[in-house]
């Protein structure tokens, strides 16, 4: 979740790794889960290249991702390990890597909102949460195609103007990876709704745990 | 001479009110770490635990002045240290500093040492205002 003051201008989004922006076909996003790097990015480079450690099954390899909260110090999150089949074809390591950053990235919003948690933030399933995790995950996936272009983001001055009318972004809860659009320099007589991703950022599928992947418990 | 009940209720009551204050310290410390806005100034109880090494070493006279910000990390997002000043010394004395700490200069201008990445900003006047945000990612 994040805060008006952290809001930025459309113009120069693309090339920021933090900050808030309002995008007509993605709702708010949030720079700093839409960036990629150390996060998505490990994640989408280990499944690729298959660079797990090896597992106790044969055929397979394990990988751990995590997300946390808190210092470099202080750390609270969810580490969730995994073992992967090697030899997957590209398109099944996208889908077991998007299973496992959603996977991670839920758990994560729900312990944030947990009794205990809930009682200091209230950051879980902020309404730009999960939709800016899953465009952080296509930028590591597709590093080549410029997805906060895509989400068409519009100026400091609309998206303050948003802000301003339909309240801080945390104040909307959001559990899925759809995103609420509001209406821009319309008459204020409808709230936010939900809608579809672009189409590009819906071209991979979350796998099922089976054959290909499953969680280590 | 007290009684034994005296000294019990005495010993009954310290022990309460120690149990409380660690409650309540406790409850503080967990809020501010959680917390995606936090402003201090040096010197603070947040500047000792929220401010990362590479900030408090800067090499700057000037700091006892600075804006401190922090915000946690937040799943993939990275906890985000800013600190803000200014300064009439030259900036190569900060490029200089991050390098001896083994940061590498990146195509962009700003600095990587492992899982750390720095931005500076700042004017060109005489007296610079520089502003420094160091992400660090917590995978």
């Amino acid at each position: 979740m994040t805060e008006r003051k952290h809001i930025v201008d459309a113009l120069i989004a693309p090339n920021l790794d933090r900050g808030l922006i309002y995008t007509k076909k993605c709702g708010w996003v949030d720079l700093g889960h839409a960036n990629p790097a150390k996060g998505a990015s490990v994640l989408w480079e280990e499944i690729k290249n298959e660079k797990g450690k090896p597992s106790a099954k044969a055929g397979y390899y394990r990988i751990s991702y995590s997300q946390k909260m808190g210092t470099k110090h202080i750390k609270i999150g969810i580490v969730k390990t995994y073992d992967l089949k090697k030899g997957m074809k590209l398109e099944q390591k996208k889908s077991v890597a998007l299973s496992i950053f959603l996977d991670v990235s839920k758990d994560f919003e729900t312990m944030q909102g947990n009794w205990f948690w809930g009682i200091f933030t209230d950051s879980s399933f902020s309404a730009e949460d999960l939709v800016s995790n899953l465009i952080g995950f296509y930028r590591a996936v597709e590093p080549q195609k410029q997805f906060i272009q895509i989400c068409e983001p519009v100026s400091k001055k609309e998206a303050l103007h948003i802000w301003d009318t339909y309240g801080a972004v945390g104040s909307n809860k959001n559990y899925r990876t759809t995103p609420y659009i509001y209406p821009i320099g319309e008459s204020k007589n409808y709230g936010p709704m939900s809608s579809s991703l672009p189409p590009l950022l819906n071209t991979i599928q979350p796998a099922k745990q089976g054959i290909l992947f499953y969680e280590v418990k | 001479m007290k009684s034994n009940k005296q000294v019990m209720k005495k010993l009954i009551v310290s022990i309460f009110l120690f149990f409380i204050t660690t409650i309540i310290a406790l409850a503080y410390l967990l809020s501010i770490i959680v917390s995606e806005s936090v402003s201090y100034e040096k010197g603070s109880l947040e500047y000792y635990l929220l401010t990362t090494e590479i900030i408090k070493e800067l090499p700057f006279t000037e700091l006892e002045d600075a804006n401190y910000f922090y915000s946690t990390a937040d799943g993939n997002k990275p906890v985000e240290n800013v600190v803000e000043f200014s300064t009439t010394k030259p900036i190569s004395a900060l490029s200089e500093y991050l390098i001896a700490n083994k940061f590498k200069l990146l195509a962009d201008g700003s600095y990587e040492n492992g899982s750390q990445i720095i931005y500076i900003e700042y004017s060109e006047n005489e007296k610079k205002q520089i502003k420094i945000t160091v992400l660090e990612y917590l995978n």
